[in-house]
């Protein structure tokens, strides 16, 4: 090969070589440009509209979980503990799929309930450190509004509501053995 | 010549690794940008602080947060509280309801003993109502009309059973219903 034909092909590669490095330069700018969009998306979702997630729990500085959003059996679930773990406010839903609020003693233990009762109608119960109920704010089995105050023991002492069979107000009170010692009317 | 002939061939050879290398580049980024679109929800969120900010993008209109070790829960509007949820001086649960005025109108938390605790305040923020189980762990309802003075009374003990007695505005009882 002599040397002119030697140069005609050095500068067909060259160009070639030339041609090759403007494409894939293009591409690089291309793909870097795509990354740093991408990039400042991602760094732009500070806030979102929605998260979704199927448990949130939030933690102390210590890792410890003192607040959980979660579902049970498909419901949702809103607890928070203190650092020790013991629970304080409870929302959740109860076996008959009505609303329930709990709100916890120092001990751990509920003593404030919010629910519905067994007729559907709302309940306010309020425990004493026992454990047993101490004040009850809710309907009567006949769908009455009413008041019923408990003893330590749990024995209804008493209790402001309709009368059996009217729609007139009567107030009672009780011993510790269920005799009836006062009512109005 | 040769040189430079030796130059440009050591130069095509490399073109093919920057091609290889270019092409797992872009898979990489198609990698991502799929998994970006198609994330899944996840299992578990886990953070120090939750809040939710109103239509303006700014304000917190809710929020679950830890404080001094502590967990604060509350809705609000603008800087005025709705609702609280957190935990009570004895670390007892506590939840509060605010009024208009910003003052604590319903507040169920636990009494000393450890028994419930339902108080019901004016819009001053003065308790004029409790529900709460007295000192001998009976249950008992307290009402104060809006002067102060208690004027309602339902409550008991095991050994005499239970009381309604209601008072006049000068703390005078003025009916009863016992024994």
């Amino acid at each position: 090969m002599n040397n002119s034909q030697q140069e005609i092909d050095l500068v067909q590669r060259l160009r070639k070589m030339e041609r090759l490095q403007a494409r894939y330069r293009g591409a690089f700018v291309l793909t870097a440009a795509l990354a740093g969009v991408l990039c400042i998306v991602g760094a732009g979702r500070q806030t979102q509209d929605s998260v979704q997630a199927k448990t949130f729990e939030v933690v102390n500085d210590d890792a410890k979980v003192l607040a959980r959003f979660t579902s049970i059996d498909g419901k949702g679930e809103f607890n928070t503990f203190r650092a020790d773990g013991n629970p304080l406010v409870s929302v959740y839903s109860s076996s008959d799929n009505s609303g329930r609020v709990e709100v916890y003693n120092a001990a751990g233990k509920p003593v404030i309930t919010l629910s519905t009762s067994t007729t559907g109608a709302g309940s306010l119960v309020v425990d004493n450190s026992t454990g047993d109920r101490s004040v009850q704010v809710g309907t009567s089995s006949a769908g009455h509004g009413g008041l019923w105050i408990y003893n330590a023991d749990g024995k209804m002492i008493a209790v402001i509501t309709t009368a059996t069979g009217t729609s007139d107000g009567m107030a009672e009170t009780y011993d510790a053995a269920g005799k009836r010692t006062g009512h109005l009317p | 010549m040769n040189e430079a002939e030796e130059i440009l061939a050591r130069l095509e050879s490399g073109k093919r690794s920057l091609r290889v290398t270019f092409c797992f580049a872009i898979a990489g980024l198609a990698t991502m940008v799929a998994a970006f679109a198609a994330r899944d929800v996840s299992d578990v969120v886990r953070t120090k602080a939750i809040n939710v900010l109103g239509a303006d993008g700014t304000s917190v209109v809710a929020t679950v947060a830890t404080l001094d070790h502590k967990i604060v829960v509350g809705t609000l509007n603008g800087k005025t509280s709705l609702v609280s949820l957190g935990e009570g001086p004895t670390g007892e649960g506590v939840i509060v309801l605010s009024g208009p005025s910003g003052k604590d109108v319903v507040r169920l938390s636990s009494v000393k003993s450890g028994g419930g605790s339902v108080g019901i305040n004016g819009p001053d923020g003065v308790e004029i109502a409790n529900a709460s189980p007295n000192i001998t762990n009976s249950g008992s309802l307290f009402i104060d009309s809006a002067a102060g003075p208690l004027i309602g009374e339902i409550n008991g003990d095991k050994l005499n059973g239970g009381v309604i007695a209601v008072r006049n505005a000068q703390g005078t009882e003025t009916a009863r219903v016992h024994q």
